[in-house]
């Protein structure tokens, strides 16, 4: 999969935020005035969001999320308030250092810190602002689709988001919640992937392995 | 005596034709099931004449995904067979039961076939057969079907089995789905909904699960709008609590009570990592495709196979071939020689032995072609091909699974048109087939060779490959307007079971290599021979012309027709005549051509007389492109089971071909005319 830089993945997040806020299209020079950057910069971010599948855009149009950008930017944001909240809470440090910290720990956090982070602060009871934690955990170790994975990653399948006859089929070929997948081979125009579960091989396009989410081993 | 029929079922690769095969031996009988193109086979036990097995086709499920398991389903559901023979795959146990669990669901009579336990064997599992028949309530067998072990035994279960009343199976869906479906079995108790003789828990089943045709069903005989409303509510209320939509619910549903059987019948020996539930070793399949599928070493190894395919198949079958023309050379001979009658002899001579065996020549490399192409298929290769060649097929719009039928085109269109079978999508399936023909066959090669060697003498293999690109580029072309206008809609899901390779057995191929050939044969014999004789006899009308002369029917025809060519370049009647015969067979038109220029010396010097490059480069491009013979017409005939699809394909291949060609001539002659006033 295509990882974002950081400053990319700030564009992605703002994007979200502004088409949250805005409720109406958001356009280059939304992002620019809210960043406080040039143009020329925004456009070029857009070009590189666009190659990644991450936004849709034409030229002089709206900037508009794809389902795949959504998710990404939910998780920045997600990750975002949480480092900021247990930063503050747990660790006292003042808000202004926790905002602009957490903006720089959120592109670089891998899972198992995040995943002992959530664990303690449910434990301990700990809110995060505008956030329901359990609904944070559920999303963020949903957290790849297995188009994303790479040869030899593994994970456990978490839901088939398909919708009628696809997501059927895919669970009657028995990609099954809780059971494991492991990216066994990706053909040689990057797609269709191929896929072990438990007996057998499964091949699938891109565009179906989309569908499914697993939690990375 | 009564006849009982049992229905065999199982997933793609379960054993399932071997299975049949073994149990029916050589008495099968097969035809296509009504309204749609699978074709249906059947036979009788081999020691019980009076137990008619029918083979379904291989399939994973019982919905309504492809016109396989429409087939099934359907055939299981009105025709109700006696019983079911259930082939599962024990080495991978927990898929195959799934289609067991919907069976049994349906109350189905099932005989389970635990196959392939060699198969599972090698992989270090052992399955519990008693075990998993005491949990299922079934009578199971163990088979290795390609040693033919068991199949005496499950030819006996199967009779002894045959009149048993369905015993009650349930999986227990849990007490919130459990509690519906009581209320909806009640309901149709009270209400006698009874469909046939279907199980009310299946009904009840199907009715939560909101199957639109069981319930249209029921509302016939009487389920009420309020039961219904009442039937959203429920389901709402499941989806609810589950947060999922009822159908995943219940295929998890039946996925988790599978998982308790497996744990329960097999036991895994050694090397299986228990935890994470993946066989950590590798085996010898999963070797074999990090090699075979290696992301840059596949396309070189896929190029390899299919290049031995074609090699195998034309070095192999010329030898046959000339083998072929040489007894009919002789037959000839023999034949004027005997019969002395002009007309009788013309008529065996050139009608029978020449059309005719003009066809049957091909059947040498017809058979060997599907022979590899069978090994392939039996190797689990196939698979493999239609993975990797999915990108780019995508482009075009079509998917993996037609690049087989396309290459088989190189050979032969007929078979070509009939690997189209595995095609789930119609609108995939129809596209390949459309586009099929551009492919160019082994039978146009004799006539670019021809001309190529005439006018082209120092760059035949040139013009050759040329020919063979356009007919490519132009399949591309035809396939990505067919998507965009006639089959339009979103490409089907490509998911696809990659079987582990097995070794074929010569038995298997054998079968699977007659089952495609066999039909061309049939067709030799019946409707190619009528257009054949019909052409004959247009030939030598009227009475007393020399045969296929300018004045018989043919010639005639070929003369009027002969308009139609001006524009490209060969608007003569012999060219003309020679592309109507050659709709007979495509390597006819340079037969034709000899006939034709019969009295204008020689072939070659007739030919480098009256053509020009320009000329002949066009007719080649039309001989390419044109309508495809009658063989393959028939064959598209029978697959679409639609007269007008022929016509169809006909027509607008007859159309391509001739744009082609008037655009290649036209600016060809134009291009020469300026070229040669520069000097
Ligand atoms: N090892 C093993 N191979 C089998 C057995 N039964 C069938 N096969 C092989 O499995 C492959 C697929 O079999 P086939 O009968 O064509 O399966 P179908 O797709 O279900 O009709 C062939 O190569 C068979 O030779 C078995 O019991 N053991």
């Amino acid at each position: 999969m295509h990882r974002l830089s950081s400053a990319n993945q700030d564009y992605l997040e703002t994007i979200f935020l502004l088409s949250q806020e805005i409720m109406e299209e958001v356009r280059p020079t939304d992002i620019a005035n809210r960043l406080n950057v040039s143009k020329a910069s925004v456009n070029q971010a857009i070009k590189a969001l666009k190659a990644a599948g991450f936004v849709n855009n034409e030229r002089y149009g709206p900037v508009v999320l794809t389902e795949k950008g959504r998710f990404e930017a939910r998780r920045i944001h997600f990750l975002h308030h949480l480092i900021k909240a247990f930063m503050m809470s747990t660790l006292n440090i003042r808000e202004e250092i926790a905002e602009k910290e957490a903006c720089q720990i959120e592109h670089v956090i891998g899972n198992q810190t995040v995943k002992a982070i959530v664990n303690f602060m449910r434990n301990n009871n700990i809110k995060v602002h505008h956030f329901d934690l359990d609904e944070v955990h559920q999303f963020l170790f949903y957290s790849k689709r297995l188009s994303e994975l790479k040869v030899g990653d593994q994970g456990v399948v978490k839901m088939v988001d398909a919708k009628g006859d696809l997501k059927k089929r895919i669970m009657e070929m028995g990609v099954i919640k809780g059971d494991i997948i492991e990216v066994i081979g990706v053909a040689p125009m990057g797609d269709p992937i191929s896929l072990r579960i438990g007996d057998y091989n499964l091949s699938l396009r891109l565009a179906e392995a989309d569908y499914v989410w697993v939690e990375v081993l | 005596m009564d006849i009982k029929r049992v229905a065999l079922i199982g997933n793609p690769n379960s054993g399932k034709t071997t299975l049949f095969n073994a149990l029916t031996g050589s008495t099968q009988q097969t035809g296509n099931w009504p309204g749609v193109t699978v074709e249906k086979k059947s036979g009788k036990l081999l020691k019980y004449q009076d137990i008619e097995v029918i083979d379904l086709p291989g399939t994973y499920s019982l919905g309504e995904y492809s016109e396989d398991e429409l087939v099934a389903k359907r055939f299981l559901l009105y025709d109700r067979p006696e019983a079911v023979i259930d082939v599962i795959d024990s080495s991978n146990l927990k898929r195959n039961l799934y289609l067991t669990m919907l069976l049994l669901e349906m109350g189905e009579n099932v005989i389970l076939s635990v196959n392939m336990l060699d198969a599972a064997r090698s992989r270090n599992a052992e399955v519990d057969v008693v075990k998993l028949s005491t949990l299922l309530n079934v009578p199971a067998v163990p088979t290795i079907a390609v040693k033919g072990k068991g199949i005496a035994e499950l030819a006996e279960q199967t009779r002894n089995h045959m009149d048993r009343k369905c015993q009650s199976f349930r999986i227990d869906y849990g007490n919130e789905i459990e509690h519906h479906l009581c209320k909806f079995e009640r309901l149709i108790c009270q209400n006698e909904l009874q469909l046939d003789d279907l199980e009310p828990r299946f009904l009840a089943i199907k009715m939560l699960e909101n199957n639109h045709s069981i319930l249209h069903r029921l509302r016939e005989i009487g389920l009420t709008t309020e039961q219904e409303e009442d039937l959203e509510k429920d389901r709402a209320h499941i989806e609810g609590i589950f947060k999922e939509d009822i159908e995943s619910v219940m295929i998890e549903k039946r996925y988790g009570f599978i998982e308790g059987i497996v744990k329960q019948v097999v036991n895994k020996t050694q090397g299986m990592d228990k935890e994470v539930g993946i066989n950590r070793k590798i085996n010898v399949s999963d070797a074999i495709d990090a090699v075979v599928l290696h992301r840059v070493l596949a396309l070189p190894i896929f190029l390899l196979i299919m290049f031995l395919m074609f090699q195998i198949t034309f070095t192999v079958g010329g030898l046959f071939t000339n083998l072929f023309e040489l007894t009919l050379g002789k037959l000839s001979s023999v034949v004027s020689a005997l019969v002395a009658q002009p007309l009788l002899n013309s008529f065996l001579v050139e009608g029978v032995l020449g059309g005719v065996g003009s066809i049957l020549v091909f059947i040498p490399n017809i058979f060997l072609l599907f022979f590899v192409l069978s090994i392939l298929e039996d190797s689990g290769y196939m698979a493999r091909g239609a993975y990797l060649m999915d990108g780019f097929m995508r482009k075009i719009g079509l998917q993996g699974k037609s690049f087989i039928p396309m290459v088989t085109g190189f050979g032969c269109s007929v078979p070509a048109v009939m690997a189209t079978r595995t095609l789930e999508s119609k609108a995939d399936r129809m596209i390949t087939m459309m586009v099929l023909p551009f492919m160019s066959c082994g039978a146009r090669l004799p006539v670019y060779v021809l001309f190529a060697s005439i006018f082209f003498p120092n760059q035949e293999a040139l013009v050759v490959i040329s020919l063979y690109v356009i007919g490519i580029v132009v399949a591309v072309l035809m396939a990505k307007i067919f998507r965009l206008t006639i089959f339009r809609g979103k490409n089907t899901p490509f998911v696809m079971e990659l079987p582990p390779y097995r070794i074929p057995t010569l038995r298997g191929v054998m079968i699977h290599m007659w089952d495609r050939g066999g039909e061309f044969l049939k067709k030799a014999g019946t409707l190619i021979f009528a257009v054949v004789i019909l052409i004959w006899v247009l030939s030598n009308l009227p009475y007393g012309v020399a045969y296929a002369s300018q004045d018989s029917y043919i010639g005639r025809i070929g003369q009027a027709l002969s308009v139609l060519f001006r524009p490209l370049g060969f608007g003569t009647w012999e060219a003309t005549t020679a592309l109507i015969f050659g709709i007979v067979a495509k390597e006819v038109v340079v037969a034709a051509l000899g006939t034709v220029y019969a009295s204008q010396g020689t072939l070659t010097e007739a030919i480098g007389l009256l053509w020009t490059p320009l000329s002949a480069y066009s007719f080649m491009l039309m001989t390419l492109l044109y309508t495809p013979c009658i063989a393959t017409l028939a064959a598209i005939r029978k697959e679409t089971k639609s007269i007008w699809w022929m016509f169809f394909s006909m027509g607008y291949t007859f159309a391509v071909a001739w744009l082609f060609s008037f655009v290649f001539y036209q600016i060809g002659s134009r291009l020469s005319f300026w070229l040669g006033l520069l000097g």
